[in-house]
């Protein structure tokens, strides 16, 4: 049986050895998840043609859904996710990563400008150069956010 | 040339207030944005304050520009009001006797005959005779708008003619006797716009006793005995002058089509 888990770094460690006792291995491919609540994570475990990487979120500027497949962008490169994004939106750090829209979360310092539209919607401009639209639906949210 | 005037007072603040509303609009949302990307690259901890979202701020902008255009527009349409009418022409009225008419563009006029330029209307009431003339529509810049004269047909001999025009706010009246009665009254509106009424009234003066015209005293006496005497006839025309500057009276049929 493998699982991989979704908790702080300090209790990674303990947790991990625990489970090995067990005899539940850790494995960041792992279809079943063991997470801990309120915590974010640092790091996600991406694909990218058949390898696995070890995303830190700090680099990952937007993450987009698109039907039944999750992209993560860092820089000019893609990558894909497995989990979804209302999951992606609870692990991620709450004051980097907000929802823009139904299908994109962005993270706030890889923005590079925004610009109000005529309705209720501002365009983000990220630093990797991807447009991304904030929706009516995440208007408020997102000038609360920002404070603007 | 009245209605182009109209329209183009009508377009000015329009074109105004979208003017201002473009203008802000533009402005704002350039001060706007400027504000958002400061605070993005200032992180959300910076000391700067949340602004409105410019269509919001549009929205506030034309409500206060229409309140305030719609609070100037009330002032100087008061003003311009208050100078109009003072400038106005009082109203008034001119009798042309025997010895003035035929120095008048009335010249030559005989009781009931027609006059250029007016709509002519015979009236009787009793004993008394009126032959009222109101001027046609593209006359009424340069005649006077109305023209009476009165006769009395009866057989009695102290006979008194008041006629008497009431504005509402003003009020005009004037007597003769038989022998006196003006050729023709012109009677001048001025710059007066609403209604007013004519009314002309035939007294028996016999039951005063010796009743003199040319007497002064019995003229006063006479004044006295009529607030206290019935008319033996009355009549009465009621007058609309509308903003257009023309002229109705329903009694002798005629009508304006007219907003006011």
């Amino acid at each position: 049986m493998k699982i991989r888990l979704l908790v702080s770094d300090e209790h990674y460690d303990s947790i991990a050895a625990e489970l090995i006792k067990l005899g539940i291995d850790v494995d960041d491919d792992a279809e079943l998840i063991l997470s801990e609540q309120n915590v974010t994570v640092s790091h996600l475990i991406a694909r990218r043609s058949d390898e696995i990487y070890r995303l830190e979120t700090k680099d990952i500027s937007h993450i987009e859904s698109f039907a039944h497949d999750i992209v993560a962008y860092c820089g000019e490169e893609e990558y894909r996710l497995s989990e979804t994004l209302r999951r992606l939106e609870e692990i991620l750090d709450p004051k980097e990563f907000i929802r823009v829209s139904n299908s994109v979360i962005v993270s706030v310092s890889h923005i590079k400008s925004i610009r109000p539209a005529l309705s209720q919607k501002f365009l983000l401009t990220m630093k990797n150069g991807a447009k991304v639209d904030v929706t009516r639906t995440y208007y408020y949210i997102f000038k609360e956010f920002l404070g603007i | 040339m009245r209605e182009g005037i109209s329209i183009i007072s009508s377009l000015v603040p329009i074109v105004a207030l979208v003017l201002i509303v473009v203008v802000e609009f533009a402005i704002y949302k350039a001060v706007y944005k400027r504000k958002i990307n400061k605070r993005l690259a200032e992180g959300r901890e910076a000391d700067i304050k949340p602004m409105m979202s410019p269509v919001k701020f549009t929205v506030i902008t034309l409500l206060c520009s229409m309140i305030v255009l719609v609070i100037l527009w009330g002032i100087f349409a008061v003003k311009a009001g208050k100078r109009q009418k003072e400038l106005a022409v009082y109203p008034s009225i001119s009798m042309l006797r025997e010895n003035t008419i035929q120095d008048s563009p009335f010249a030559g006029y005989s009781f009931g005959d027609d006059i250029n330029g007016y709509m002519h209307f015979s009236e009787q009431k009793g004993d008394l005779r009126l032959e009222i003339y109101v001027v046609k529509s593209q006359m009424r810049s340069i005649l006077p708008p109305v023209l009476v004269a009165v006769d009395y047909v009866g057989a009695k001999e102290d006979i008194l003619i008041k006629e008497n025009i009431d504005y509402g706010f003003y009020k005009m009246n004037w007597q003769n006797s038989k022998e006196s009665a003006a050729s023709l009254t012109a009677i001048n509106t001025g710059g007066y716009k609403g209604k007013f009424t004519y009314s002309c009234m035939i007294y028996d003066m016999a039951g005063m006793g010796d009743y003199d015209p040319k007497d002064s005293e019995s003229f006063f006496n006479g004044i006295e005995y009529l607030k206290e005497t019935k008319p033996d006839v009355t009549y009465e025309l009621e007058f609309k002058t509308h903003q257009s500057g023309l002229l109705s009276c329903p009694q002798l049929g005629i009508t304006v089509d007219s907003w006011d």
